[in-house]
């Protein structure tokens, strides 16, 4: 899922990634909602409100929203520029490095919350920008070593590229193209998985409130688990099953 | 070479850009400061509501006391004149009556959630803060009693 890179991924492992990190993206959108009263998945809708604070006149607003993006911005640089200077190390540690990073801003956001928070405007503003910024190291790894297929904390893309692939299998020739049927089942994953995410968010995060974020970081947890127990543990197997053969 | 440059460069550019946002933002008025003080209400007006007594409205239209009360029948802030924000988090609204409910208040998302915890540990209001200048503030609600569609209270400060 993880330590594969751009062309070499398959479909499957895409689909893996995407269902994954989309829960995830989900799950933190619709907790810091509630939360917080803003979305830290998608920032489309933080230039909508940029421009419409900056017609206003209205600096401290603009100012907040400007350093959000830019966060979401600074964690998708972040985590690109360690994909492709760790590339000579191992493909699998430069690939988790933004998830590791990602799943510390998580459980950063839910001690604060549990054990600090006094909901003043200054903490919520902090709060929102670490979890733009973990949004942003997610969309980038994801991005970056997909080749661009697995973006999963954007959603207007995501809808747009689905209906364009959905409305060109109502011919023939493209509905014997294998690409683009995977493409389907790719993107309608991610929708369905984000959703998901969304809804279990909102049905438990009035009860459990910043707590949601330690599931959040499990989830993450899960995906490097996952790549983790495929490479090195099968690795450990075999180097054990090869003593036990000389013996 | 290269990669040790950028190593260096890169969060050289992060923590300058992180540095001219928050001296900046320092620089501005806070909104948590704005609210400190007393507000009067001047006005209650509602704004895209599809019919109110039978008639289609498209601009604002003044409330008047009659509406006024079925509307904020089941809000705390009913009857309140005049509301006074503390630096503490403390809310008084003063009633017509003379007496005085406390809530807490919070600002959220980037202030522009104003959030009422009364001290009941229940009651939760939220408005939507429109306008907030260092004498005017204007908040929003949705209504759909009556008159349905967003109430827009306008204040004044006094103190």
């Amino acid at each position: 899922m993880l330590k594969k890179f751009s062309h070499t991924r398959s479909n499957l492992d895409n689909i893996k990634l995407g269902v994954l990190t989309a829960f995830t993206a989900g799950m933190v959108n619709v907790s810091s909602l509630i939360l917080f009263f803003s979305f830290t998945s998608n920032v489309t809708g933080h230039y909508a409100i940029l421009a419409e604070e900056i017609a206003k006149g209205k600096w401290f607003q603009v100012f907040i929203v400007i350093s959000w993006i830019f966060l979401f911005f600074a964690g998708s640089f972040l985590s690109n520029f360690i994909v492709i200077n760790g590339k000579n190390v191992s493909n699998y540690i430069s690939h988790s490095i933004p998830l590791v990073l990602e799943m510390i801003c998580f459980i950063y956001v839910g001690i604060y919350g549990v054990y600090y928070y006094q909901e003043t405007l200054m903490e919520t503003e902090m709060l929102v920008a670490i979890l733009l910024f973990s949004m942003g190291l997610q969309n980038g790894l994801t991005a970056s070593i997909s080749n661009f297929s697995v973006k999963t904390t954007h959603l207007t893309g995501l809808t747009t590229d689905l209906a364009v692939h959905l409305s060109m299998i109502t011919q023939k020739e493209y509905r014997d193209n294998p690409a683009i049927i995977d493409k389907i089942k790719l993107l309608s994953s991610i929708a369905i998985s984000y959703l998901t995410g969304g809804i279990i968010a909102g049905s438990i995060t009035y009860y459990f409130e910043f707590k949601v974020f330690f599931y959040v970081s499990f989830s993450i947890l899960l995906v490097l688990f996952y790549d983790a127990s495929t490479t090195y543990l099968k690795l450990l197997f075999r180097k054990k099953r090869g003593k036990i053969v000389k013996k | 070479m290269k990669i040790k440059l950028s190593f260096i460069i890169v969060p050289l550019i992060i923590f300058s850009v992180f540095y001219s946002i928050f001296f900046l933002s320092s620089r501005l008025q806070h909104p948590e400061k704005l609210l400190i003080g007393t507000w009067e209400e001047v006005s209650w007006t509602y704004e895209k509501a599809d019919s109110y007594n039978g008639k289609n409205h498209h601009s604002a239209d003044y409330i008047d006391e009659v509406i006024k009360h079925e509307i904020s029948k089941d809000l705390v802030i009913h009857k309140s004149e005049k509301w006074t924000f503390s630096g503490k988090s403390d809310l008084y609204l003063h009633k017509e009556s003379g007496e005085d409910v406390h809530a807490k208040w919070r600002l959220k998302g980037r202030g522009h959630i104003l959030k009422m915890l009364y001290d009941d540990g229940q009651t939760i209001e939220l408005y939507n803060i429109k306008e907030l200048t260092e004498d005017k503030l204007v908040i929003h609600f949705e209504n759909e009693i009556q008159a349905r569609g967003i109430v827009k209270i306008e204040f004044k400060k006094v103190k």
